[in-house]
């Protein structure tokens, strides 16, 4: 069973969609249609391009190829990371990108080697996509970690202070501020299995569904993809942290005002 | 002991202490005081480390403020916080959160002690029951000065000590701190306080003169 393709004229009947949406935008004085604009042109190029890409990565199936493939996807990631969480990229690359790699490829290493087992083990259909799933979660739980770990500790600093003067060492003393980090960055998460299959149908799940696969081995790849997510977002976060902190306090036990970027950025 | 030998701080290209020497001896009270925004908190911070000095060499009780003396000279020095943050939900668990760091397990002191540092300070022991989050501010400076003293620390710096405290607890605080030996070094512009201290130190546009 395939999927069936959508023709090009009527596939172009789907951006109509997007007129009754701008309007009310409008209307509402927004602002936002220019940016939903440059969005939706991104999105396309974007995934056409891709698609472009996978069709001859799937077709090579090489395995420096691939592994090249999930080493740019993750510097990218990284990248959005530190700037989404307004953090400075030349000081916290490097541990964060660490963080990145820990969380995504353990999961995706016990996907292809223990659980789904394709062959070759490297096989594009399966290593790329499975990686693009589990690193886009954990781009957004980092995003939000870091976020709040930092101006946490920026904004509650004499707390923090107080911390280190009643004789904590520094994890002691970060660790109400990373507690309230990871909690924040894995609710959704955690709201997420708790509703999911009951208000949506996830979005790999239905893809597979309309791909061909039969729901039970669709639902099968849907809780293999949740459990690895919520692996791979927890371990990322939590060595991304960790492997921040000496490149975030000085030799005083303070924080370093230039981890932050010059200016914030949405 | 707290001693500044020609001590500069600058932060953002701004000189908020400039050349700064002055030695405050073990027990005195002494009282820092300046305009808003002229420096007084950075002051104190950077007797704590928490902001890093330009120029100069700040000792407490002989030792120079740097990262390889700092945890010996935190383990001396307390700072209270003009509004205290309080972490846990209950007024025992921020009391007691120091205990709960490896540096001091197993050196939690007793029921009766708590409750004697708590009577000094006017605070009754039922507080200890009630949820941080609903500690008047004045509560939270006393609870605050008590994990002080429980702490045994030697140097006090206080943020407006007596700002949120009524009459009596502030007497209270007032009574304790010039009865007790710790070094106490705060900003105020309490008149009583100004006038029961040892000493005054103003900050005017980056520099510091003694008044009194």
């Amino acid at each position: 069973m395939d999927a069936l393709d959508i023709p090009l004229a009527r596939f172009a009947l789907l951006y109509l969609l997007l007129l009754l949406p701008l309007y009310l935008l409008r209307r509402l004085k927004l602002g936002l249609n220019r940016e939903v604009l440059i969005s939706v042109v991104r999105m396309s190029v974007q995934l056409f391009l891709v698609g472009i890409y996978l069709k001859h990565i799937f077709a090579i199936n090489s395995i420096l190829l691939n592994l090249l493939w999930i080493m740019v996807i993750m510097v990218v990631a990284n990248l959005n990371i530190l700037k989404k969480a307004g953090l400075a990229v030349n000081k916290l690359f490097w541990p964060s990108l660490a963080g990145v790699a820990c969380g995504t490829l353990s999961v995706l290493a016990v996907f292809l080697l223990l659980v789904v087992q394709p062959t070759p083990l490297y096989d594009a259909r399966y290593l790329i996509p499975l990686a693009g799933m589990l690193l886009g979660n954990c781009m957004n739980g980092n995003i939000l970690a870091l976020e709040r770990f930092y101006s946490g500790l920026r904004k509650n600093e004499t707390t923090f202070l107080s911390y280190l003067l009643m004789g904590a060492n520094l994890n002691e003393a970060i660790h109400p501020f990373m507690r309230e980090a990871i909690r924040t960055s894995l609710a959704p998460t955690i709201a997420t299995m708790m509703t999911i299959g009951i208000v949506s149908l996830p979005g790999m799940m239905t893809g597979q569904i309309l791909g061909g696969s039969f729901p039970l081995v669709a639902i099968k790849y849907q809780i293999m993809i949740m459990i690895g997510i919520f692996a791979s977002l927890v371990i990322s976060m939590v060595t991304s942290l960790y492997f921040s902190l000496p490149f975030a306090f000085d030799q005083m036990l303070m924080l370093k005002a230039e981890i932050f970027a010059g200016k914030k950025k949405k | 002991m707290i001693s500044f030998e020609a001590v500069t701080i600058g932060m953002q290209g701004r000189v908020l202490v400039h050349d700064a020497s002055f030695a405050i001896l073990a027990g005195e009270k002494v009282v820092l005081r300046g305009k808003s925004g002229s420096g007084k908190s950075t002051l104190l911070k950077a007797i704590v480390g928490g902001i890093p000095i330009t120029q100069g060499i700040i000792r407490i009780n002989g030792l120079a403020v740097v990262p390889e003396n700092i945890q010996q000279i935190r383990q001396d020095l307390a700072y209270i916080a003009q509004e205290p943050g309080m972490s846990q939900e209950t007024a025992a668990g921020d009391l007691l959160l120091p205990f709960s760091f490896k540096a001091h397990l197993g050196h939690e002191p007793t029921t009766a002690q708590i409750e004697a540092v708590l009577a000094r300070l006017l605070l009754d022991p039922a507080i200890l029951r009630q949820k941080s989050a609903t500690l008047s501010g004045g509560e939270k400076q006393r609870l605050v000065i008590a994990r002080a003293i429980l702490l045994n620390k030697q140097i006090f710096l206080a943020d407006e000590i007596t700002s949120a405290l009524d009459a009596e607890s502030k007497q209270a605080v007032f009574a304790f701190l010039l009865e007790s030996e710790h070094t106490v070094l705060s900003i105020s512009h309490d008149p009583e306080w100004l006038r029961r201290c040892d000493r005054i130190l103003t900050i005017d546009n980056g520099s510091l003169q003694e008044d009194r």
